[in-house]
């Protein structure tokens, strides 16, 4: 499902336009990612959690050329899905 | 810091933001995760703008052990969801780090327990301090040969046993940590060991001459020691050291070279290490500010104005304050070089110029007032 199939979904379920419905799925985003950037922790009960995660730094050796390279360190997104869903899908 | 956001707080901001009703935004929050699982069991792929793909990945089974019992387990295949972030998602996150860049290694640099470039400079006083901590043998045995010309008849003794012992020492410690010990000696020492040691010799037996051979070289290294150290923190009088260093392992190399095979394998590595801090320095400085501890920083601060202006091939000099701006979360003085001079390799020029402000450069306080100076070509 794509990000319209899932906006219209979502539109037809809440009574709402598509339009209307995009706009407020991504303020529901936005608010996420503003919590996150301050490196809160977004739980959402029933489906998971949402966690940003420091990568330090690394070396990594490019197989063909054997040249090494010192990745920087980083932040990612991390998504840890509850123990509900997981076993939902299992 | 790790604070925890659950769905109500969602629904709370979001009420806030948007003037919607608290029942009307829960729905949405709530409908918005129930859809997104309901698509999941249906589709096996959702992807949403904005946050990022949730995907079903099928697991295959795969045989385990039991940790506490040893017994073989097999852990039945099943499908897990994964998620992979938005690009626009991952490049939000990861913000704060964005100007870091991927770096390639110069060959020969050696980092086995720190994978950290920043190492070098520290390397580079080890290499230091290591030979000093031999020296220490050579030293005692060097002291009763002083007190000699005071007390000749219980001097005998021991300048027989330093008659023994040195070669020995001399054959094992490394060529460059020879040079090192006649560095590290007060230059005053020597010119009051070598005189009275000379007269003794001539007394005594040939023995000594070998010791006479090792004495009149370090003297050559002696006033350049007292030159570098008055700055022996400044990383010039560093390399100048240190290639002098290099200088006397060559040196060395051929003239000890039978009579200490296997003391020749430490020079090389050294050599090269230094020859590399010097290529990789200037490039790398940027990610200094990650993990610099407080000492060597200022080091490297003065350092990287000289790499720096290399690389430009200006001198640049402060004429005036373009403007003055508070410090806000995220901000650091490489991303302001950046965005005023283009290049990131002028950051020092802001430390410079707030010298009350930004005591450390490594920990500029958010909300402090920054004054970004006005570079222009030195003439």
């Amino acid at each position: 499902m794509n990000n319209k199939e899932f906006i219209s979904e979502l539109a037809r379920k809440l009574g709402y336009t598509n339009k209307d419905t995009s706009q407020l799925v991504s303020t529901v985003i936005g608010v996420m990612t503003q919590e996150l950037q301050e490196g809160k922790t977004v739980a959402i009960q029933g489906f998971g959690t949402f966690e940003v995660k420091k990568k330090l730094e690394r070396i990594s050796v490019n197989p063909v050329t054997q040249q090494r390279m010192l990745i920087p360190p980083k932040l990612v997104l991390s998504y840890k899905p509850s123990t509900n869903l997981r076993e939902k899908f299992k | 810091m790790n604070e925890k956001i659950t769905l109500q707080d969602i629904v709370e901001l979001l009420c806030l933001k948007h003037g919607m009703t608290k029942k009307n935004a829960d729905a949405l929050v709530r409908g918005m995760f129930d859809l997104i699982e309901e698509a999941l069991s249906t589709e096996k792929y959702v992807k949403i703008k904005g946050l990022g793909t949730f995907k079903l990945t099928e697991v295959d089974s795969r045989e385990s052990m039991n940790v506490n019992t040893g017994e073989r387990i097999e852990i039945q295949g099943h499908t897990k969801i994964s998620f992979t972030p938005d690009t626009v998602m991952k490049e939000l996150i990861n913000k704060p780090f964005s100007h870091f860049e991927t770096v390639v290694l110069n060959e020969g640099v050696l980092l086995e327990d720190t994978p950290v470039v920043k190492e070098e400079p520290k390397q580079e006083d080890t290499a230091d301090e290591t030979p000093e901590v031999m020296v220490e043998q050579p030293e005692v045995l060097v002291e009763p040969k002083a007190e000699t010309p005071e007390e000749v008849p219980v001097v005998e003794e021991p300048v027989l046993e330093v008659k023994v012992d040195e070669p020995e020492t001399i054959a094992l410690d490394s060529p460059d940590t020879v040079a090192e010990v006649v560095e590290e000696e007060v230059s005053t020492k020597e010119p009051v060991l070598e005189e009275p040691v000379q007269q003794q010799i001539r007394e005594e037996e040939k023995v000594v001459e070998e010791e006479i051979k090792q004495i009149p070289e370090p003297v050559v290294a002696t006033p350049a020691r007292e030159h570098s150290k008055t700055t022996f923190r400044i990383l010039i009088g560093i390399i100048i050291v240190l290639l002098l260093i290099i200088l006397f392992g060559c040196y060395w190399m051929f003239f000890r070279s039978d009579k200490a095979t296997n003391s020749q394998i430490p020079p090389a590595p050294i050599q090269e290490k230094t020859i590399e801090t010097l290529i990789v320095e200037p490039a790398k400085v940027e990610e200094d500010t990650l993990q610099v501890s407080k000492d060597t920083l200022t080091v490297q601060t003065q350092l990287e104005e000289q790499p720096e202006v290399l690389s430009e091939d200006v001198v640049y000099e402060i004429t005036g304050t373009i403007t003055s701006l508070t410090l806000e979360p995220g901000q650091t003085l490489v991303r302001l070089a950046l965005k005023y001079y283009g290049s990131k390799n002028f950051w020092p020029y802001i430390v410079q110029y707030n010298p009350d402000v930004i005591k450390d450069a490594d920990v500029v306080p958010i909300g402090a007032t920054i004054k970004i100076p006005k570079l222009q070509p030195k003439k």
